[in-house]
Order: C-alpha cells, then structure tokens, then sequence
C-alpha cells in the first residue's frame, strides 16, 4: 500500500513572546486578550515593551502616557518608558 | 223568558239625541273616561250598538220597586245565557237582547249590583265547575294525572267563554268598569280569578307546575312529540302574569334539579370529552327551549348560568383531575377548547391554568430528568413546546397568562437537571449547523434554530451553553464540517439579540481568525515559502487567537519529514509577516486528505492528522506484514490514549484500513496492525475522522470543569467589585448583590458564593468583623 498526503489542514495558536506576566500590568488582562477598548487581540491591539523589559497592551500604556501623573514613567517600575529596540 | 224586556221590538235604527238622559249618559262615556280599546272590542259594530242603545232609555220605568222588579228579571235571562255560555250551549235568547239588557240596567244605575252578580257568575264557574268538578277530582284520582293538558283545556274554554262574556257585558265593561277605580275589566277579573282558583291555588296549582315540569323533562329526553300543549301553557302563563313569580322560579328549580342528576350521573364515568360535549349540547337544548317557548331573556340567561353551575362549576376539580391530562396528552384540542371556554364562563380558569402550567412541569420533567434519553431530550422538548403552542392557539385563545404559565413551566423543570439541557442544547444546535446531517431547507432550519433558541432562554446556565457551543463551533470551524456559514452567521445574531455582545464576542473572534487565516493561507500560497511543489502537500493553517478558543492541551506528535518541511515552512512565512509571536500546534485538530493505494483499488480518505501519521508508517511495511502498537507508539511519539484512539478509529470502526491481530473491539499493547489487503469500499472519497468529531468524556468533563473554573472566577471578580466599593458588608447583603450581579449568567449555587467568600478570606481579598459583616482588604 501506497499513502500520499494532498492536503493537510492545521491548527495552531500564537501567543506573544514577550508575555511573561501573562497579564497587562495596567489593565490585568491576559495578553492574549485584549486591552479594554479592543474587540481582537494581535495586529489591532499590539503588545509594546520597555527597554526596562515591561510589557503593555501598546493601547494601554499610550493612554498611561497621556495622564499628568505617569510624568512619561512606566508605571511599573518607575523608569522612563522607552520602547524597546530589536 | 224575555216578554218582560221593555226595549225589545224597538227599532234599531232609530237614534234621538235630545233625551237628558242621553245627554247624561253621553256625557258619561265622554272625554278623557272613554275606553280606548272600546274599539277593539267591540269590532265595526261598535258606534252603532252604543247609539241604538242610547236611545232605548227614554222608556226606562223610574220607581225604585220597579226597577228592582227589571233589574231581576234582566239578570235572570242574562244569567240563564251564561248558564249556556260556561257549559258551552248555544244562547237561547237574542244576543243583542241580551246586549241591551245590559245597557239598560247600567243605565239605572245597576251597573254594581249586575257586577257582582256577573262576578259571583263567574266565580262559580271557575271555583265550581273548573275546580270542583274537574280539576280537583283528577288531582285526588291519580298522581299521573295530565294536569297541564287538563288546566290548559280549562284555559282554552274558559277564555273562549270569557270572550262571549266580555261581549255580551261590554257595556258594562266600559261605561262601568274602566272608569271604576277599584274594578278590573271583565276580561282581568276573568284571569283573575282563574290565577287565584287554579294557578296560585296550591292544590291545583302545585300538580299543574309539577306536571309542566315532567314536560321539560321529556322535552329534554327528546321524547316530547309535540310541544303544543307546552306553548299554550307558557302563553297562558304570561296572559295570566304569573311568568316570573310562578314559572320561572319553577323552572330554574326543576332545570337545576335535572342538571344536578345528569352531572351525578356521569361525571365519575362517562369520558371527560363526552361529559364536555353533553354540557354543550345541554347548553344549546336550553337556549333553543327558550326560544321555542319564547322564555323572558332572564329565564335564558339564568337557565344558561344553572347548567353551567351545575354540570360545570361543582365539578371543576373531577374534570381536571379526571380529563385534563389525557386530553393534552392526546392533544383533544375541540375538548381543551370547551374546557376553556366553560371554565372561563364561570370563573374558573384558575384551575384550568394551574393544572395547565403542573401538566407543563411534570410532562416537562419526564423529558429532561432520563439520562437513557439524554439524546433526544431537545428534539422531544421541541415536540412538545410546539405541541403546548398549538394547545395554546387552538384552545386557550393564546391567553397571556397561559403561556405565561407554560413558559414558567419551562423555566421550572429545564433547569431540574443542573446543566445537561443547556450541554443538549449546544449538541442539538451543532447537529443542526454540522454538514453530513439530515438534509434541510434553510426554512426547516430556521425555525428549529428558532424554536431552539425559546427553549435556550429558558436555561438559567448559559455558560454551560457556550462553553459546549464554543467547543463545538470550533470543531465545525477547523475540521470543515459547517453545512453552511450562513446558517452559522444566523445562530450568532440569533444569539447575540437573545444574551448580548459580551455572550457571543468571543465566538465572533472565532469566525474572524478563520477570515483571517483564510487571507493569509492565501498570501502563504503565493509566497516562496510555500513548498506544495517539493512535498506535494497543500498545507492550510487556521492560526488562532488563543483567548477566543476553547483550550487544547499539548500533545506529543513526531510528523513525517515531509510534512515537518511543509511546516517548518508556513513557520518561516508567518515569522516573516508576524513579530513578536509565537506559535504553538494543535495537532488534535489537524486532519489531511490522503491517496491511498490499497490492493483492491485506489481511495481519498478524509483523515485526522494522527490517522495519517500512523497510515503513513505503513509505506515502510512490506504488505502482509505488520507493526506492533509498541513500534507505532514510539515511531509516533502519541500518548497512550490519542493512540489507542487513533489505532481502534482504524482497524476497529466502520473502514477499516488497518487489520488488527488478534481481532476485537478494543486496542490493546502487544496488538499488531497490517494493512488490510482485503479492504474495499464501493466510494472512492471516505471520511475516517469521525473520531475528532466526537465528544469523548474526557473533552466533556474538560468543559465542565472550565465552566466551573470561569464561574468561581466571576464571583469572585464580583465578590471583590462589591467589597471594593462599599469596604464593610453585611454577609446577607453580600450574598444578594452577589446573586443581583451575576443573575444574566443564571442562577448561583448559595454554597458557591459561600465557598468563594471563604476563598477571598484566605487570600487576603477580605476579612470577617464579627459574626456577620465583612471588611474589605486593600
Ligand atoms: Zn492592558
Ligand atoms: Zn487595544
Ligand atoms: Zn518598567
């Protein structure tokens, strides 16, 4: 007997690298989820990390940013939030 | 006999005005005092005999002895001629004699006495010769006596005879009678006196309703032949005024009493449909008398109201308890309908509708509570709504309270069995929506969908639902199985109006990764990297989102390295579009379409990932031999159970590709597995994935497990919204807002709320002050 595949369809599921808290130090939901304003996770709602190696719903921290008291400071470690470089 | 009569032998014609006494008299019978049915009465001839006779009195004698010596010889002859009117012989004297005897006697003044007398005449006649002689006799004879036939005879005769009375008195009758206070016509006094003799008499009157009554009675046994007599005896009960007093009274009575026997008589035994039927039909029988009889509107309405009491009303509990049930379960609608109707006509719906609204939960709780018929519930709980619907229409004039007791009902017994309808129901919806099932047009699959969804708003665990409907719209989704992306859209709407955004959110992401994998799959086939060419396999990729999808756990696979190369490949193109990702492989859910070349011919197979690996193993075997399930498992790297599944799915199900050794149902270590040359099949395309379509217990456990898991952390998350804004709570209030907030999910366990409290305690989230209040911990 002779077997030979045509087609295969797969499954996968991706996840963020950079999501080692799991959660959104600012609004605590999973990155895999969404920030609060978002309906999909992924390219609508992207991760953004700190050169102090932070992670954020890239929504969230934008809206942080914008407030008078986070004085551009990433609100978990107190550092000036810089974006991270490849 | 009449020599003595001085007006006889006048001319007739003759008619002088100028007596005084004319003029007197005249004046009498003038203005306002003159009779209005004078006319009537009296025919054409009327004016003439009034104006002849007027003329007469100029030869009246004036001594009072003489007029005493007239008055008794007028009356004699008057008084023989009703001697012959009441045994109904011809009148030997002229009537118009007889006329003027009596003109002439009111004339002087003898209109009283002539009126007693005549009245003492008559009633003598009525007390005498109707009472005494005739009536009373037959009374005293027989019970049986036919008293109706007998008093109605005696009432035909009797105004017959009253008729030539009030004729040959008329003058008295008017220019008398009908200007004297005190005194009735002679017709009144006629019936008069035959109400107070025979009617109102108890000993005449008595057996006369009573014999009336037995008539109704054989009326209503249809034996009643001719119902003249009946008629009569009603008219001549209204001539003589007695209808409301005397009949009527009666008649309710005696149509009470008949009413009460027939219910006694059935009610235990006849068939509750039957019983229903016969009180319509009673119904009707006493409408149409009262029409026949001509029956005041009262006696119609109140005779109405006695059978209804009496048939119906006393006996709500015996039809319920003996009928309802049957008649829903036999889905008698016409009876239904006539319950309804009766019960409501004497205010009775209550039981019908407390009866209706237990049927709902009882015959409901059988549905659901049968493990053994767990499969059928949802299509046995559509039968059945639809069936109460029907009822609903078709019987109880879609009344809001009763379907307001049928969807209580619902509500009641659905959710009996914790979460097992609202797991039935998602099941029920994926058999609707899966390719491969019973054909249907979108019609059909509408209105199931919709009559799923009423039975889906009465379910309190609604996590329960979507949890087994993610799990399975997942499987739809990634094994291609979905009949139709239409009908998918359309359950989605349906449910999103039915719970909300929040509810059907996450499905949505679902629909939206397999877009998005479908535009991307595209870009990856265009690409270099694709390597259809090299390994031959066209690999397609849904790429998920993983919060949107139900959680798949990792499984061990070593693939072919072919195929490793197609996958390393789509890896390659989707690093190259997406930074910052990683990807993980569920390859429980991949599935290939495989050639395979068997001895007996060649087949496209429809397989599960882990089915081909394991086939394709056997492109290194020689026909005829075989491999161990050891070899398999380490070729492989399957855990015990995907491999166990996968082998059986093989060599034990339907197609079998693989042949097993030793043979049997089950799969076993030590098992070897060949190729089985043997195999043949009359199609060329075959599906052998079934396997991942399948719940298996595990899966169904996992499931209930996350929806526990997701509810413990709700309440929780609400637990701590409260305790977060109000910082000091009482525990009973607590528990309230708990229950308040979460209600849309359905309905909490108290002991759940509880438990999680407790939980919150331990991890420092809240603490107890006192007995019963509780302090938030920032
Ligand atoms: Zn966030
Ligand atoms: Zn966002
Ligand atoms: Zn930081």
């Amino acid at each position: 007997m002779k077997v030979t595949i045509d087609k295969w369809i797969g499954v996968s599921t991706w996840h963020w690298n950079h999501a080692q808290d799991e959660v959104c130090g600012i609004c605590r939901v999973a990155f895999d989820g969404t920030c609060p304003t978002c309906k999909y996770p992924g390219d609508d709602c992207p991760l953004i990390i700190g050169e102090c190696k932070h992670a954020f719903h890239m929504h969230c921290l934008l809206k942080w940013l914008t407030t008078e008291s986070s004085k551009g400071l990433c609100p978990m470690c107190r550092r000036r939030f810089k974006t991270a470089t490849e | 006999m009449l020599s003595n009569f001085p007006s006889r032998g006048l001319p007739l014609s003759q008619n002088t005005s100028s007596s005084p006494l004319l003029s007197k008299s005249s004046s009498r019978l003038s203005s306002a005092q003159r009779p209005k049915r004078q006319k009537q009465l009296l025919g054409s001839s009327g004016p003439r005999k009034l104006t002849l006779a007027s003329s007469t009195t100029d030869f009246f004698p004036n001594s009072d002895s003489l007029s005493e010596k007239y008055f008794n010889s007028t009356w004699l002859a008057l008084n023989s001629a009703l001697d012959n009117v009441f045994h109904d012989q011809p009148i030997s004297d002229s009537f118009e004699a007889l006329y003027r005897g009596v003109e002439n006697l009111c004339r002087v003044d003898k209109s009283r006495s002539l009126w007693e007398n005549l009245k003492m005449r008559m009633t003598n006649h009525i007390a005498f010769d109707f009472v005494k002689q005739s009536l009373e006799p037959a009374v005293k004879s027989s019970d049986s006596a036919d008293m109706v036939k007998l008093v109605v005879d005696k009432w035909l005769k009797w105004t017959a005879q009253l008729k030539i009375v009030q004729n040959m008195f008329f003058y008295l009758d008017r220019s008398y009678l009908l200007s004297s206070p005190n005194d009735l016509s002679i017709i009144e006094t006629g019936y008069s006196l035959f109400r107070k003799h025979i009617i109102i008499d108890g000993e005449i009157g008595e057996p006369f309703f009573a014999s009336l009554m037995s008539y109704f009675e054989l009326h209503r046994s249809h034996k009643l032949e001719d119902t003249k007599l009946i008629a009569l005896a009603i008219d001549m009960i209204f001539k003589l005024d007695v209808y409301l007093a005397n009949f009527h009274v009666r008649f309710l009575h005696s149509t009470r009493a008949h009413y009460h026997d027939l219910s006694e008589a059935n009610i235990e035994s006849m068939p509750i449909p039957d019983y229903l039927k016969l009180t319509m039909s009673a119904l009707d029988f006493e409408s149409d008398q009262a029409t026949t009889f001509s029956f005041q509107s009262t006696t119609r309405v109140d005779t109405v109201a006695v059978v209804k009491e009496e048939m119906i009303k006393s006996k709500v509990d015996i039809i319920i308890s003996r009928g309802f049930d049957d008649l829903v379960d036999a889905e008698d609608t016409q009876s239904l309908e006539y319950m309804y109707q009766l019960f409501t006509q004497v205010k009775e719906s209550k039981a019908l509708l407390t009866a209706f609204g237990e049927y709902t939960k009882r015959e409901g709780l059988k549905l659901v509570m049968d493990p053994a018929k767990d499969a059928i519930m949802v299509a046995s709980l559509l039968a059945f709504k639809a069936k109460l619907d029907r009822i609903l229409a078709a019987s109880f004039a879609k009344d809001d309270d009763f379907s307001n007791a049928m969807r209580e009902g619902f509500a009641d017994f659905i959710n009996k069995r914790q979460s097992v309808p609202a797991e039935m129901i998602a099941k029920y919806v994926d058999e609707l929506l899966r390719a491969g099932n019973k054909q249907m047009d979108d019609k059909e699959l509408e209105t199931r969908m919709w009559g799923v969804l009423i039975l889906f708003r009465f379910i309190e665990g609604k996590d329960v639902f979507e949890a087994f409907y993610k799990r399975d719209l997942a499987k739809r989704l990634l094994l291609n199985r979905s009949a139709s992306d239409d009908a998918e859209r359309n359950m989605l709407t349906l449910l999103k109006d039915e719970c909300g955004t929040s509810f059907t959110q996450k499905l949505e992401g679902m629909f939206r990764d397999t877009e998005i994998s479908r535009d991307f799959m595209a870009s990856f086939k265009n690409s270099k990297y694709s390597t259809a060419k090299e390994t031959g396999i066209d690999l397609y990729v849904n790429a998920l989102s993983q919060a949107f999808w139900p959680y798949y756990p990792d499984t061990t696979l070593v693939l072919p390295p072919e195929m490793n190369t197609a996958l390393e490949s789509f890896q390659q193109f989707y690093f190259s579009k997406q930074t910052g990702r990683k990807i993980s492989w569920r390859h429980v859910l991949g599935h290939c379409v495989v050639k395979a070349q068997f001895p007996k011919g060649k087949k496209e197979l429809s397989m599960s990932l882990f089915q081909t690996v394991v086939l394709l193993l056997f492109n290194d075997v020689d026909d005829g031999k075989s491999l161990t399930y050891e070899q398999i498992k380490t070729a492989t790297d399957l855990d015990d159970k995907n491999l166990t599944r996968t082998l059986q799915s093989l060599a034990c199900g339907k197609v079998r590709v693989l042949s097993k050794e030793p043979r049997g149902k089950n799969v076993n270590p030590g098992d070897k597995f060949a190729v089985n040359l043997k195999f043949e099949d009359k199609a060329y395309r075959l599906r052998i994935n079934q396997v991942q379509l399948k719940e298996t217990p595990e899966e169904n456990k996992e499931v209930h497990e996350m929806v526990k898991r997701d509810r413990e952390y709700e309440i929780q998350g609400v637990i701590v919204r409260i305790m977060k804004t109000k910082k000091t709570v009482k525990h009973v209030e607590l528990i309230r807002q708990t229950i308040e907030m979460t209600k849309e999910r359905g309905t909490l366990d108290l002991s759940d709320i509880k438990k999680n409290i407790e939980k919150l305690i331990n991890k420092d989230y809240m603490e107890r002050q006192g007995a019963d209040t509780y302090v938030y911990l920032s």
